[in-house]
């Protein structure tokens, strides 16, 4: 028999009602552990943003440290992120389950990812509505709110689902520590026997089609944001 | 529990080996990656229709889909078909094919930044195609490769020049352009509205190419480090 026909054959005895739930509750497991990470993430990653602005923070021994966890944690590779966390819960004698420790790993990388993100957004703004705001007695952390993150939400959003895509995927390498989600899954079908066509080909859909579902999303929503009048022309004032 | 460092030194030689061999298996994905991003982005960019669909889908499934699972399928599934890889081949196929995806994206985002209108002026001046190609078309890729717009931007920032002058300017001019930078999504549309800065900008395309420090828009870079 060719591999198609044994695939074939085999395919009614892969595609049943408790397979199907076990992978629908893996890739619940990986949307949970990547958006709830995500979230987590960039709310660290805003403050550490804002902790950089030398409006907010007029020391720069305060601003030296969310630069160091930027520079760090951006640079470290996921996987070993993630065995970081992993190793630190076991040698602090921390009970923490497995999703907890995926979602920190998510959230610590995330946190280094949407600061970047966030702080390009910030800069995007011109520095005079700073000094406008500031000149108008606001305090930085209402200026920020009221006139800066207005301006700036338009330019964060659109890489922010990029972010949320690449992590969905970066979640795969969560089955290394034995979180099921779909990558494992798709391991431990495979070792119950299934042809490993018929797991890592379903995992691949699957992720294909997440992935499809926010780069939709992400698509819409840098069309509607960017959406501006005209190219402004500088004034000759500036020049 | 105590650290205990001297062990862990100990195997110093077998961390670099590693080392080395995670930069060797990224520099061959990364050159297939060129090779293949290339080929790609010209085909989606000037191919008839029917033969750029293929080309699609390909970065489609690639960019859409894990790296991790991508090596596991061709390491686990592909031996059913009767083809066994060992497992750096599967590392250098699935790494190549995936750095293959990506750098079609980024590459198209070149050739699209290419202004009509420098075609045209290549023409009038009765350029050869391999000139083309080289002047014209060859700088707008490789600036592609690298995260300009938006860190231009940040490196141009007023912040950094309040001094005002020609720099500021030029800085204000930058941001305008901001939200329009390239992304992982449409790049192509983005970069060709950011054209008319370059017009005024008399700097040679060639000395533009240069890195700038950090990343969060997809280049060239984060698929090295990636």
């Amino acid at each position: 028999m060719s591999t198609w026909q044994i695939i074939v054959a085999e395919a009614p005895r892969f595609f049943t009602y408790w397979n199907m739930l076990f992978l629908a509750e893996a890739l619940l497991n990986t949307l949970l552990s990547s958006v709830l990470g995500c979230a987590v993430g960039y709310a660290m990653g805003f403050v550490l943003a804002t902790l950089r602005l030398p409006e907010v923070a007029p020391f720069a021994a305060l601003r030296a440290l969310p630069i160091l966890w930027v520079e760090l944690f951006r640079r470290i590779p996921f996987l070993v992120l993630l065995l970081l966390v992993f190793f630190l819960c076991q040698f602090l004698r921390l009970e923490a389950p497995l999703w907890a420790i995926s979602v920190t790993a998510v959230a610590i990388r995330m946190s280094a990812l949407a600061a970047e993100n966030i702080r390009g957004g910030y800069e995007s703004v011109r520095p005079t509505q700073w000094d406008a705001a500031l000149t108008m007695n606001f305090p930085p952390l209402l200026a920020l709110r009221r006139v800066v993150l207005p301006q700036a939400w338009r330019v964060i959003v659109p890489p922010s689902i990029v972010h949320v895509l690449s992590m969905v995927k970066e979640t795969s390498l969560v089955s290394q520590i034995g979180f099921i989600e779909i990558t494992f899954a798709a391991k431990m079908l495979t070792q119950r026997g299934f042809s490993a066509i018929l797991t890592y080909g379903t995992a691949l859909v699957l992720y294909f089609c997440v992935s499809w579902v926010l780069a939709s999303l992400g698509r819409w929503a840098e069309r509607r944001l960017t959406r501006r009048p005209g190219a402004t022309v500088p004034s000759p004032a500036l020049l | 529990v105590t650290l205990q460092y001297g062990q862990v030194l100990h195997y110093l030689p077998d961390f670099l080996l590693g080392a080395g061999m995670a930069l060797w298996i990224a520099f061959v994905a990364f050159c297939g990656g060129l090779l293949i991003g290339l080929f790609g982005a010209a085909m989606i960019s000037y191919a008839p229709r029917p033969f750029r669909w293929p080309v699609i889908a390909y970065v489609r499934f690639f960019t859409y889909t894990p790296q991790l699972v991508q090596i596991f399928f061709l390491f686990f599934a592909l031996p059913e078909f009767g083809v066994t890889l060992s497992p750096v081949v599967a590392v250098l196929i699935g790494m190549t094919l995936n750095a293959g995806a990506y750098l079609t994206e980024i590459e198209r985002a070149g050739f699209a930044s290419v202004p009509q209108a420098e075609l045209d002026a290549a023409e009038t001046l009765g350029f050869s195609r391999a000139q083309t190609v080289w002047y014209v078309i060859a700088p707008h890729v490789i600036r592609a490769l690298y995260p300009l717009h938006h860190h231009d931007a940040r490196h141009l920032d007023g912040r950094d020049l309040r001094g005002g002058g020609a720099d500021r300017a030029r800085a204000e001019r930058q941001r305008d352009l901001l939200p329009l930078r390239r992304d992982f999504f449409d790049h192509g549309r983005d970069l060709r509205r950011a054209d008319h800065h370059r017009v005024a900008d008399p700097v040679d395309a060639w000395s533009r190419a240069v890195p700038r420090e950090g990343e969060s828009v997809l280049s060239a870079w984060d698929i090295i480090v990636r």
